[in-house]
């Protein structure tokens, strides 16, 4: 009996131990090194990479490393967290996802729909099989930069952008209307309150029907606001080249994975 | 006669309610019907996307591995079926088909290492994987809208609006051996 009490924390710690749920992680900028082997100047020259990337194509890159996978499949896990943080802009789906699972030796490069006609499944393949013999020499910024430079300069020339300092002459980017609908559903809040103070003294059906329009207004605004990019977190506005959070831009399972 | 009134009034008011939840739960279900019909297309595109892949990848082993007849012919002939194939349960057999066919020819390509480290049969390999992945997902969304669709219609009181329009459970799920999927996963 007491073997089993002390057996009992293992057995319910064990399956959290060894697999790493997706929606547990949170995006720390273009590059995610949860495994801590991308130094430091590598990191920062990566960030500004994608940075200039996304300015000048609007395509979002995201570089992560882990771990280990803990034996499941490296495609779903990739799919998974591809659509947990919404890589790309929600519609275009011009995003990548290259993950590198240390301990695994496993390597995925997932392509959102949007690129899949830039990165093909087979380009995906060579870029991840070029970065196999840095990969082996542990060094994975050099192989991160490698893989990010080419798949960068892809998207470029498939966009008729140069990379190589200059904005491209017409912005590529697009985004929609700014409303401030925080604002709007907060005025419009006050405003049915105020009326339902109004209604009170008559026939008292005016608090339902301000709810049913305001619960009509609310699922709108939620609908408009961008739906599926619940991973986002950092906000604000992107001046300059830092990562202003993904944009819910989906992946249907395309791109390729290997080992090394 | 005032309270005749009253009480038609009441039976008018509880009719237009239940005539109202009726024809929405109607159009749910008419919605999650044509959304399983969407994510069956997209399953569809992906399975047209890998028969599409076959000729090319056999043109490549065949000219390393010409003879290599019988896994090659078996490869033509599951991918006949799948092009033959018309409702989701035909073409999912069929494709479960050319997933062991796929995974024989791959058991065969080790005995050619020309074979297996050239780049175009390596780039093939990658579609073709890339395609697997996509098929798996796109199946994955598939099922899970047939479960909601199915969940919907048995919960109490859609069943009732279900069997009134007319609207059946749907058992068209996209299943797949779980072993069958590593086969193709060749590791260079």
């Amino acid at each position: 009996m007491q073997r089993i009490a002390r057996l009992l924390p293992l057995l319910v710690l064990a399956p959290a131990a060894f697999s790493l749920d997706p929606k547990s992680l949170k995006p720390e900028g273009y590059v995610s090194d949860y495994a801590r082997v991308i130094d430091g100047a590598a990191r920062a020259e990566l960030e500004v990479f994608c940075g200039r990337l996304e300015r000048l194509t609007g395509a979002q890159m995201a570089l992560v490393t882990i771990d280990t996978l803990g034996g499941d499949p490296i495609e779903d896990f990739a799919n998974d967290l591809y659509r947990h943080w919404g890589i790309g802009q929600k519609g275009k789906d011009e995003g990548l996802l290259l993950i590198l699972a240390i301990n695994d030796h496993r390597s995925r490069l997932e392509v959102g729909r949007g690129l899949e006609p830039v990165i093909t499944d087979g380009t995906a393949g060579s870029v991840l099989r070029e970065m196999a013999p840095a990969l082996r020499a542990n060094n994975y910024g050099e192989a991160m930069l490698a893989a990010a430079r080419h798949l960068g300069q892809r998207i470029a020339q498939a966009k008729g952008v140069d990379l190589g300092g200059q904005p491209a002459p017409r912005r590529a980017r697009r985004q929609g209307p700014d409303i401030p609908w925080p604002l709007l559903i907060g005025g419009l809040l006050l405003l049915f309150w105020m009326l339902s103070f109004a209604g009170r003294g008559g026939r008292g059906g005016g608090g339902f029907l301000a709810g049913m329009l305001l619960g009509n207004l609310m699922n709108r605004g939620m609908y408009w606001g961008g739906g599926r990019s619940s991973g986002g977190g950092f906000g604000g506005y992107d001046s300059g080249d830092s990562f202003g959070g993904f944009g819910g831009g989906d992946s249907g399972g395309g791109g390729a994975s290997g080992s090394w | 006669m005032k309270k005749t009134l009253v009480v038609v009034g009441i039976l008018l008011v509880v009719a237009l309610i239940f005539g109202g939840k009726l024809v929405n739960i109607r159009n749910d279900l008419a919605t999650q019907k044509n959304a399983i019909d969407a994510s069956w297309a997209e399953v569809d595109v992906q399975l047209q996307r890998r028969v599409d892949l076959i000729p090319n990848l056999v043109s490549t082993v065949q000219g390393f591995a010409k003879q290599e007849k019988e896994v090659l012919g078996q490869i033509a002939n599951a991918r006949a079926a799948l092009l033959s194939a018309r409702s989701p349960q035909e073409r999912i057999q069929a494709n479960t088909q050319l997933d062991s066919a796929l995974g024989r020819l791959l058991v065969v390509v080790e005995n050619y290492p020309q074979l297996k480290s050239n780049e175009n049969f390596l780039r093939l390999q990658d579609e073709l994987a890339g395609t697997e992945n996509r098929i798996a997902v796109s199946r994955r969304r598939y099922n899970e809208t047939v479960q909601r669709y199915n969940t919907t219609i048995d919960l109490f009181p859609n069943n009732l609006a279900a069997a009134l329009f007319g609207f059946q459970r749907n058992d068209a799920y996209f299943r797949t051996d779980p072993a069958a999927r590593g086969v193709p996963k060749v590791q260079f």
